[in-house]
Formats: C-alpha cells, structure tokens, sequence
C-alpha cells in the first residue's frame, strides 16, 4: 500500500465490520468506465476547466504545460504544482487526472495525497526511470497510460493500469499517430481472437506482454480495460474517427486551447464522440468553428518524439538514422539525437 | 469485469416462459450504457441505445446509466433527449438511474458544478452528488437485497440470499426523502466527504423561509454533527415506476438488479 493511502476511507466504518472494500481493481477500472464516451480535457487553470466542464468534459487533466507548450520550450517537463491541482479540483464538479512522470512514484503518492481522482503515467512529461514504470499496483489511485500496441497495453495492465489510452503524439494537432495506435491494437486484437490457444504462447513471447493477460484478451476479444484516444485530436472529426475506430472516448489536450475559439470547439468534440456514427450532426458541429491549432505535419522530422518513450525500451532501439524525406520511418528510440 | 453474455441462449430460455420480449432503450450519450446494456440483453431483453429524441418509439421502459450527469444533461439537452425524457418520467413509465441516472431522477441534487446543472427529476428526494468524496474512496460493500423479494429463478440462477456487491464510485448519496410513496431499498452508513460537508453547511445557509430552514436543518443536522453511529444514506429506492440506486449494478456480472427491474416493468405494462 503506498504511503498516504490510509485513511481515506474514513468516512466509512470499519472494514471488518461492513466489509468494505476500497482501491479495488474494480473500483479503479471502474471509473474509467464510466468515462466512456466522454472528452478528457487539457486544462491549465481554473478558468479552462471550468470552460471544460460547461462544455461537457467527462473529466479534465490538471497540467502546467499543455503539450504542444512543451515541445516547443523544452526543458524537463514535470508533475504540476500540488496547489494548482487542488485550485482546479475545487471549482469543479467532474473528475480531476494530473500526470506523473513515467517511472516517477513519489510523484505519484504526492498526487494521491492531494486526491487525485487519476493519475497519467505520461510519456509528454520526461522520464524519471528509463526501465521501470510505476508499480501501479500499489496504489489505490487509478493511473490511466499511454500503448502504442496491445503489447505495450498488458504490460501497463500488468503494471496496475486501470485505463489505457493511445499515444499518439501528444502536441502535434495531427492524428496520425492515434490513428496508427488505434489501429494497431484493434488489429493485434483481432488477431489474438482468432488464434489457436496453442499459438497465445509465443504470440505472448513475441508482444512481450504477461501470457495470463494474452489468454484473456484471446477469451474476451477485448482489452481489459477501457481504451480511449490521445495524442493530436483537433476536431469534432478526429474524435469521431477515434471512436469509429473502436476507442472507448477521446482526450483533447492541446486541440482545444490552442484553437481561436476554445468554448465552441469543446462543445463540437464533446457532441462529436456521443454522436460519432451521426455523419449529419457531425457536419453539423463541425461547421464554423474558426481555425483549428496550426500543428505540425512532418512528425518523423520533428526534433521531440514523446511517443515511443517506455521504460527498458533501449536494448531494442537500433541505431537513428538519417532521415530524408517525411516517408521515411524511424522506429524506436526515447529521444531524436543522432548517434 | 468483461461481461460475457449469450442473448440467443437467454431468449431461447426467456422464450420458454411464454412472455413477450421487453425493449429496453438505455441512454447512450456518455458512461456505461454498453454494460447495461449487455445484461438486460441476458436476461432476454430487446436493447435500443437511445442518442436522439426517434430513439424513443416503441420502447417499454428506460435505464440511465452511470457516467458523469453534468456531461449528459449538457449533451442530452442540445438534441431535445432531455425534454422527451421529462416526459416519459411525467407520464408514469418505467424508468431506472443507476449513479449518474440517480442524480438526473432526482429532483433536488446538492453539490452540482457552478451555476447548476440539468436534472430530469421525477423523485422528490434531496440528493447530494459525490457524497462519499473522490475516487481513492470509491469503494465496494455488500448489501442485503432482500426487500427486492426476488426469488433465484427469477434472477437467471444468481443465489439472492446472499449479500449484492454494491460498487460505488464517486456515488451519490439520497439524504432525505420528501415526497410520499418512496421505498427505501438499501442504505449505507457513512459520513460526508469534506466538500460534501461544505455543500451542506452552504445550502444550510442559503436564505429561505424560517419554518423551511428549521425542517432543512432538521433533516441534515445528522450527517453533520459527530456521533458514534454513522449516519444513514438512502442507496437505492424505488417510487411508481422509478427506480434509482446510487451504486453500479452494470459493473458486476450479478444480475439481480437488472432481473428487478425487468419484473418491475412487466407489473407497470399489467397494471396498464
């Protein structure tokens, strides 16, 4: 049990006597559920959350920086001040996430101190553990992490992850690489259902994720927990693209407050992820909702790459290469420098 | 957490008591419909995900799943969901709001966001939204369902002697009952949670008439002064055709809610 986690519920009697239960797998998987088909907003103080809330966030994500701020000022990007957490929690109603640095766990129990409602184990802030990931596990606080691929997801589960989201590239305004997650796990799904039992053994070993989690995967055709999507959602279509593509709901971060008018295309997202499969009122809120954030599009030239950041990553990462041309593909690797 | 249900077996069983299939339609603008909606469908119910007013034809009876109830009275009321469901309330059909649904049933809910929120309503009880406090105290308990008077086979084989595992996540909580004809089916002891705490005190001093303001202090003073019980709140009950729980029967595979429910809509279409 992490430090701090007694006594949180106080309010009730003793366990013993009512059977009580708190910080259950359950109960940490299970607010992600009812997140679901909801938008998870970016906001940076009082004022944006409270615009997030009036415009039907499901939850807001407390943070300092956005992450398009971070790629373009550099610097080692951290776990926001506990203060202006706790302002945010205040003014509203909905739940609060902040995120830790990936590996970080005392950032972690100074969050689950204040009473985070979730934490996300982020790879847009900078690693403090190049091997290890939070062990989630001894926490009652849910932690929500980012999966480029269904290995990559179990082994956050395995972790402790109640809630999963894709990666995606976190800043950009440019779904391309939520798409390409997404994608990538509902594939790997799909594969896994379809496979003789005789065949999750080495499949397991090839995804190199927990083999008791590949067996239930195989059985349920579905991830544990929820999935939703992050990393460059910009407009009421990129959300709904999400969702079409099998995520459970969307997290905006930059998209929204980066844009010229921040209230009404919050409000166009939100409308947008309940009613994804509604071509007609999607047309509908996505029209005249000024310029969406500029972006960028070349990502493989980008200099900050905050996707494939995980723990013990670098025995696998070949050498970077070159690149020439936007096409090129540059695989693995925490961070751009050129070897 | 993964419910696996079989409809086709659970209609062929259903079919087998010679009743006519009910169409449930669960609100699907946010939260977890998906859930709700794959235990009715095991227990040999039609399902329709409700988003727009036309989703409304032909149902028998209505579930207002758990979520966030901000979000959904803002999206529900953008598309006219809102004000159908009003009416479908107003007019005595079947209706259940588990969490989020509870808040919305309710006719008065404590501790909304600034500047107030969207309520369907129908269930004249004092709410109070997030009672038990953030997600670290979320938490599971069993509960004695006995006075749901449900019998195994009704329940689809599930041993309703047994406590239910009740899970509460961010729940609210029914703190007084106004109205006349409410049951009360579970309760729970706990204390307010610090912001939860504040609410009360806030609406304890919010101006209104005396003989309101002594009755208003009356009902709440239990859950704010200390004393060596703890209070008692209201965690499902039932009024007509309305049914709330503030716990989340979508999130375990024990069917026994949804079996109420169902039973409680086929006695609302006889008595009709």
């Amino acid at each position: 049990m992490a430090p701090g986690a007694n006594g949180h519920a106080n309010g009730h009697a003793e366990a013993a006597e009512t059977g009580i239960l708190t910080g259950t797998y359950r109960v940490k998987a299970g607010l992600a559920q009812m997140l679901k088909g909801g938008v998870i907003m970016d906001v940076i103080n009082v004022e944006q959350a409270r615009i997030a809330e009036e415009a039907g966030a499901v939850a807001v994500m407390a943070l300092e920086r956005i992450p398009a701020d971070i790629r373009k000022d550099g610097g080692v990007a951290r776990m926001s001040d506990p203060e202006m957490i706790t302002e945010i929690k205040k003014a509203v109603s909905i739940p609060v996430m902040a995120k830790a640095r990936i590996g970080h766990f005392v950032e972690a129990q100074i969050l689950e101190a204040i009473e985070i409602d979730y934490i996300d184990e982020s790879e847009v802030l900078t690693m403090a553990d190049e091997d290890n990931h939070i062990n989630k596990n001894k926490f009652k606080v849910p932690f929500v992490c980012g999966c480029r691929n269904l290995g990559e997801a179990l082994r956050r589960v395995a972790e402790g992850a109640a809630m999963l989201r894709t990666k995606g590239e976190a800043g950009t305004g440019n779904v391309v690489e939520a798409v390409r997650h997404a994608r990538q796990v509902q594939k790997e799904l799909r594969m896994v259902a379809a496979m003789d039992e005789d065949e999750l053994f080495v499949f397991a070993k090839h995804i190199q994720a927990p083999f008791e989690l590949v067996k239930e995967v195989a059985r349920t055709g579905k991830l544990p927990v929820v999935n939703f999507a992050a990393g460059g959602v910009a407009t009421p279509a990129d959300a709904a693209l999400m969702m079409q593509l099998g995520m459970d709901g969307v997290f905006v971060g930059s998209g929204i407050f980066k844009s010229t008018d921040a209230v009404k295309r919050a409000k166009a997202i939100v409308q947008a992820v309940t009613h994804f499969n509604d071509a007609k009122i999607l047309a509908e809120v996505s029209t005249s909702l000024g310029p969406a954030m500029v972006g960028i599009s070349d990502i493989k030239s980008d200099p900050v790459n905050f996707r494939d950041r995980e723990g013990a990553s670098e025995g696998q990462i070949p050498k970077k290469r070159k690149l020439t041309g936007p096409t090129e593909i540059q695989l693995y690797g925490s961070s751009w420098e050129q070897h | 957490m993964a419910v696996q249900t079989q409809p086709s077996d659970a209609v062929q069983e259903h079919g087998k008591q010679h009743q006519e299939q009910l169409h449930v339609g669960v609100l699907a603008l946010q939260g977890a419909f998906e859930e709700h909606a794959n235990l009715l469908r095991s227990l040999g119910a039609k399902v329709t995900e409700v988003r727009l007013p036309g989703d409304f034809a032909g149902l028998d009876a209505i579930v207002l799943p758990g979520g966030e109830s901000t979000a959904m009275a803002l999206i529900g009321e953008r598309w006219g969901v809102f004000p159908q469901l009003r009416e479908w309330v107003a007019t005595g059909r079947p209706v259940w709001g588990t969490c989020a649904g509870m808040i919305l049933l309710s006719n008065e809910a404590l501790m909304q966001k600034e500047g107030g929120q969207a309520l369907v309503g129908g269930l004249d009880v004092e709410i109070c939204r997030n009672y038990f406090g953030s997600q670290i105290s979320s938490f599971e308990q069993p509960i004695d369902t006995t006075l749901l008077g449900l019998t195994k086979e009704e329940c689809a084989g599930t041993d309703v002697e047994k406590p239910y595992p009740a899970v509460f996540i961010r729940a609210p909580a029914i703190l007084s009952v106004a109205g006349e004809g409410v049951s009360i089916l579970a309760k729970v002891r706990a204390l307010p949670c610090s912001k939860a705490r504040l609410a009360l005190e806030a609406s304890l001093n919010a101006p209104a008439a005396s003989p309101e303001r002594s009755a208003k202090r009356q009902r709440l003073e239990p859950y704010l002064t200390p004393s060596e019980e703890l209070p008692e709140v209201i965690v499902a009950a039932k009024k007509d055709n309305i049914l709330v729980t503030a716990f989340h029967p979508e999130l375990t595979a024990d069917k026994r809610w949804h079996a109420y429910f169902l039973k409680m809509v086929r006695e609302a279409q006889t008595k009709t």
